[in-house]
């Protein structure tokens, strides 16, 4: 009878399936399969493949100049937005760890960098930073055109992206904090050791696990960057806040050269996956549950 | 040397409500203190005021001749076992044996060889490596009173340490606990709501309520003279019997009336103890309490000679527990239980009638309004 069964294949559940895989299959597999199909192409204005070239598009991205400043910018930005995004979530996330008067509105405050769209953020951060009128050059009683200066542009999209991110980042930490078990820090305090001890022997520990999974959503999210970007400075002044997102959009809609985005896609989706498959080692070693 | 004075303490959560009321205990040097009281008595409040986790809000503490109110919980020099074990899950077991003395930068050598020690005392030798999610509550308890001894403090804090084991482990440990206060001759303070360790383990037992010390004395004091209604109920399992009564006299005699002013069940008192209640309560309602082991049926009665001096109560058995090495027979009154504790011989079933004699030497009388034990002698030490 149990022969039977097995012979027998119950279609059922992949039928439950369906529905999903379906939506995945129109919006997930099919774009990834054909951008790799078109990182292998020369193609015409409407996004067609025309000629084949086999890898050239990627050999010609790989000894651009311009691509490997995207490149480097792409990195000094992830790890700009990163640290400080998740610096911010965990420091906001301790201080408000403690009861007080008040911290439902520090809590508020904190979380609220979530529910502001991007691009919103992005245009209150150009009046900001706007030269003449924008309040941080008045301040800091500077001169500087922040957005238009090579040496600062970068900084600047990177720190809003920073502060963006560090709303869903506070909610992370905030959960992962409240996991600890009180007494410990009773325990710690009685056996002698200071806050700071405390913090990096008791609470880093702790948040490690929502640590790790906070720092590999941050890394993708940073890299996937873009309305900030496309509204405050559009890659520039002088490429230098060209990220690769911004790079593949440029080259896909404004130069019409579909292969040469699609290969620098495909270069992006092996960068993160290597990145993260590196992350799921290194958590094996230094993540205590 | 550990000496631990505390001079009305009080804990004030709002302005009117106390956690603790001028709560005044000088701890010797290597005393075995504990703080018993059911749940919301402020016995876990007031360990946690030594330990610095609390903040005093008046009165003073003293540790060793220092004030220590103001002290940061690290300045104390006190090591704390928690209910919950507060084990660092992060670490292994050495490592949250280890943990006070590398903060106190002691060198590492030292460390280890006090980490094996301390583990070598507790058997816990083959879990150094271990961390506390793959250990059973007994170890953690292990680990946790080896995290505190390793340190040498003035004193220990114990708040309910073993109120997570089985019974059976808690038994066992209670022993290890007793050996562990004679080896390291150290001062310790316990928490507990469970009578039986108070009992065993404390040189002395103080029994709070609503924040207020009751009782402070020795075990076999407390149980033997109590300072009032809630001590003398608190303390003992079953606990004691509480009858309304009148003192009277008859011919003389002190008598004690149970239930109504008639006179059919009645307990003659003698000596030092006729003389207190004639002089305090004559013809006034009092409360009886009689402990379960100092009620007799006949038969043991006539061989301890107070048949005379009492006129049985028959009761209706409620309920028989047997519990091997005695008996308990519970019969209601006025619907409050009570609980009589024979020998195993007695065969008196539930629903049957049995006559109870009651030894006057061991009754205590509770005045009405006050609830305090008038045979009470503070000076009995």
């Amino acid at each position: 009878m149990n022969t039977e069964k097995k012979k027998k294949l119950n279609w059922t559940p992949y039928c439950y399936l369906i529905p999903c895989m379906l939506v995945f299959a129109v919006f997930l597999f099919y774009p990834f399969f054909k951008t790799i199909y078109l990182s292998l192409f020369l193609t015409d204005k409407m996004g067609q493949a025309k000629i084949f070239v086999g890898l050239e598009n990627y050999i010609d991205l790989l000894t651009s100049e311009s691509f490997r400043n995207s490149l480097k910018v792409t990195l000094i930005f992830v790890v700009i937005v990163v640290v400080g995004g998740m610096l911010l979530g965990l420091i906001a996330a301790v201080l408000c760890n403690k009861a007080f008067p008040g911290i439902r509105f520090f809590s508020t405050a904190y979380a609220l960098p979530m529910a502001i769209a991007s691009s919103s953020a992005a245009m209150i951060f150009q009046i900001m930073l706007h030269p003449t009128v924008g309040i941080v050059n008045k301040l800091l009683g500077l001169d500087i055109n922040w957005l238009n200066d090579p040496d600062t542009a970068l900084y600047c999209v990177a720190i809003l992206t920073a502060w963006l991110n560090s709303g869903i980042n506070f909610l992370y930490f905030s959960a992962g904090l409240g996991n600890i078990d009180e007494t410990i820090y009773e325990r710690a305090s009685v056996d002698g050791a200071s806050g700071v001890q405390q913090f990096f022997s008791l609470t880093l520990p702790g948040l490690s696990p929502i640590m790790f999974y906070t720092l590999v959503v941050n890394i993708i999210q940073a890299f996937q960057s873009f309305g900030q970007i496309k509204i405050l400075t559009e890659g520039g002044p002088d490429e230098a806040t060209n990220v690769i997102v911004y790079s593949i959009y440029r080259d896909a809609f404004f130069n019409y050269r579909f292969g040469s985005a699609a290969a620098q896609s495909v270069i992006l989706f092996i960068i993160v996956m290597i990145i993260t498959l590196i992350m799921f080692r290194i958590e094996k070693k230094g993540v205590s549950y | 040397m550990s000496e631990i004075i505390l001079r009305n303490v009080c804990k004030q959560f709002d302005k009117e409500h106390y956690a603790v009321k001028d709560f005044n205990l000088d701890i010797q040097d290597r005393e075995f203190i504990i703080f018993v009281g059911p749940s919301g008595c402020g016995k876990s409040t007031t360990l946690r005021m030594i330990a610095g986790l609390e903040d005093i809000s008046d009165g003073e503490l003293w540790i060793d001749g220092e004030l220590c109110n103001y002290y940061e919980p690290k300045d104390r020099g006190l090591s704390m076992v928690f209910q919950n074990y507060a084990l660092y899950p992060n670490m292994t077991v050495y490592g949250n044996l280890a943990y006070a003395l590398k903060i106190r930068k002691v060198p590492k050598k030292e460390i280890d060889e006090r980490v094996h020690k301390v583990a070598k005392t507790l058997e816990i030798e083959h879990l150094l490596d271990r961390k506390p999610a793959a250990l059973s509550g007994g170890q953690k308890q292990r680990v946790a009173i080896g995290s505190a001894i390793i340190r040498k403090p003035k004193a220990f804090l114990m708040d309910e340490p073993l109120s997570n084991l089985d019974a059976k482990l808690r038994a066992q440990m209670r022993v290890e606990l007793a050996k562990l206060h004679k080896d390291l001759a150290t001062t310790i303070i316990y928490v507990t709501h469970d009578q039986t360790e108070a009992m065993t383990l404390g040189t002395r037992i103080v029994v709070m309520k609503d924040g207020v010390v009751q009782q402070v004395e020795a075990p076999i004091q407390l149980y033997d003279n109590p300072a009032n209604l809630f001590v003398a109920g608190f303390i003992g399992s079953p606990s004691m019997n509480f009858f309304d009564a009148y003192v009277e006299e008859e011919k003389g005699k002190t008598v004690l009336y149970l239930g109504d002013q008639s006179g059919s069940r009645k307990v003659y008192l003698k000596g030092e103890k006729a003389e207190i209640a004639r002089a305090r309560e004559l013809h006034k309602k009092v409360i009886l309490g009689i402990r379960p082991e100092d009620i007799y049926e006949q038969k043991d009665a006539e061989e301890r000679g107070i048949l005379e001096d009492t006129v049985g109560v028959e009761e209706t058995i409620t309920a028989r527990e047997m519990l091997g090495a005695e008996v308990i027979l519970y019969f209601d009154k006025k619907g409050k239980s009570h609980a009589v504790k024979l020998s195993p011989e007695n065969q008196t079933q539930t629903g049957e009638k049995i006559r109870f004699y009651f030894d006057p030497s061991r009754i205590h009388i509770f005045d009405q309004g006050t609830e305090e034990n008038i045979f009470y002698r503070e000076e009995i030490r």
